[in-house]
């Protein structure tokens, strides 16, 4: 994690340093779990952050390339009996994912960047994801790394200081299945993800 | 493009809100609650069953009268045999719930045999929110509490004498039922919690049932 964090500084203070022609983002992330990633963790995760680092291809394209990191922790807890074809396992559980995405990513802007500015894009890249189930005193642990992509929407709205503004997206994260899951299966670790935060921007 | 004197004043107050976002996180990480468990939480029941074996037409089984105490060659032998009894009948009701009737002696199809392991171990936790909030043995946390604890386990098997593998001198095993948990609690307790989780191994093993035949 210090590593992650230092990587996002380094990175914003960089970017910061160099032309204008970027945008840099700094965001909370929500995230609700999808698809097959509800068979292991169904509750909302409320501890996300990413960072976005965008550049302008040329000053009359508004088309952006560039890269997204972020870490999410989902955790979920529960009693239960987990069956399988020739046994089951009753006690109490509690269920873990970090996922790390690292993304490169491509935007399109459009509408008044004074106003508001929308986007839309892609990241792709991987997800690198830690599972872990405990149950009584015993942990299994899992870590994968899944391709994947997101498609994203969002608005970028200037606040009084022109260049600064506040960011708001949501994505579909689709971490697509790699390996066995810590429970046996091979699953995918989709999920929603409603970023907001701010982000600087210049042309 | 060189950033200006009048550029880095702008972009200040974004680096200090980005750096109260990053602190927010922090604080939010390191706020997760410590929702390590309980020691009665501890508690786990694990069966495993041959899916090949009609269990009902398992009509008597033999319970041997005592609890086998698994140890190494070095240890002393100082699990309680205080609720053996009690955890014989345990079983010894719920198989006979399940319609098997119990023979002492003689022809039987199968024979229940119960054993007991006691170790210990160190467990540990830490608020580091990447492990959730248990470490595991044989790790050793960066940081974070830990101590001491003694796991109890209680195994019971259900074997074919039967059909004696001659060459591995084993009986076929044809159901197995595992509680395991902390131990460090109230006597009162403890019985209370053994007797749930070797209440939960039949429980969760519905085709342990006997056709009477």
């Amino acid at each position: 994690m210090k590593y992650i964090l230092t990587t996002i500084l380094v990175l914003l203070v960089a970017s910061s340093a160099f032309g204008q022609n970027k945008v840099t983002a700094l965001h909370y992330n929500i995230s609700i779990p999808g698809s097959q990633m509800t068979d292991y963790i169904g509750e909302v995760s409320w501890l996300g952050i990413g960072f976005d680092g965008r550049w302008f291809v040329s000053p009359d394209r508004p088309l952006t390339l560039g890269i997204s990191l972020g870490w999410q922790v989902f955790d979920d807890h529960m009693y239960g009996t987990i069956e399988s074809e020739s046994g089951a396992l009753t006690g109490n559980q509690s269920r873990y994912v970090n996922s790390f995405p690292m993304m490169v990513t491509g935007h399109y802007y459009f509408g008044n960047k004074d106003k508001m500015w929308v986007f839309a894009g892609v990241g792709v890249g991987t997800y690198y994801i830690i599972q872990r189930f405990d149950v009584g005193v015993f942990a299994f642990e899992v870590d994968d790394w899944h391709f994947g992509f997101y498609p994203e929407l969002g608005v970028q709205i200037p606040l009084r200081e022109r260049d600064a503004s506040l960011f708001i997206s949501g994505r579909y994260n689709f971490a697509l299945a790699a390996g066995e899951s810590v429970t046996g299966d091979e699953k995918d670790f989709n999920y929603w993800g409603i970023n907001v935060g701010f982000a600087y921007n210049g042309w | 493009m060189k950033k200006t004197r009048a550029g880095l004043a702008r972009s200040a107050p974004l680096l200090f809100v980005s750096a109260l976002l990053i602190g927010a996180s922090l604080a939010l990480v390191s706020c997760t609650p410590g929702d390590e468990i309980t020691v009665a939480e501890s508690d786990v029941a694990l069966t495993i069953y041959d899916p090949n074996v009609d269990f009902g037409a398992i009509g008597t089984y033999e319970l041997e009268d005592t609890v086998y105490h698994i140890l190494s060659e070095d240890d002393d032998d100082d699990i309680s045999r205080e609720y053996d009894q009690d955890i014989l009948d345990l079983i010894a009701a719920n198989l006979d719930a399940r319609g098997f009737e119990r023979v002492y002696g003689g022809p039987r199809d199968v024979v229940v045999v119960v054993s007991a392991t006691v170790v210990q171990n160190w467990y540990a936790y830490s608020y580091y929110p990447w492990y959730g909030y248990g470490w595991y043995y044989p790790y050793y946390p960066y940081w974070g509490v830990s101590y001491a604890y003694t796991t109890g386990t209680l195994i019971v098997d259900m074997a074919d004498p039967n059909k004696p593998n001659e060459e591995n001198k084993t009986y076929p095993n044809y159901w197995r039922g595992v509680v395991n948990g902390v131990l460090d609690d109230t006597e009162s307790s403890k019985v209370r919690r053994f007797t749930d989780s070797i209440n939960q191994l039949f429980i969760q093993s519905p085709y342990l049932q006997s056709s009477g035949q």
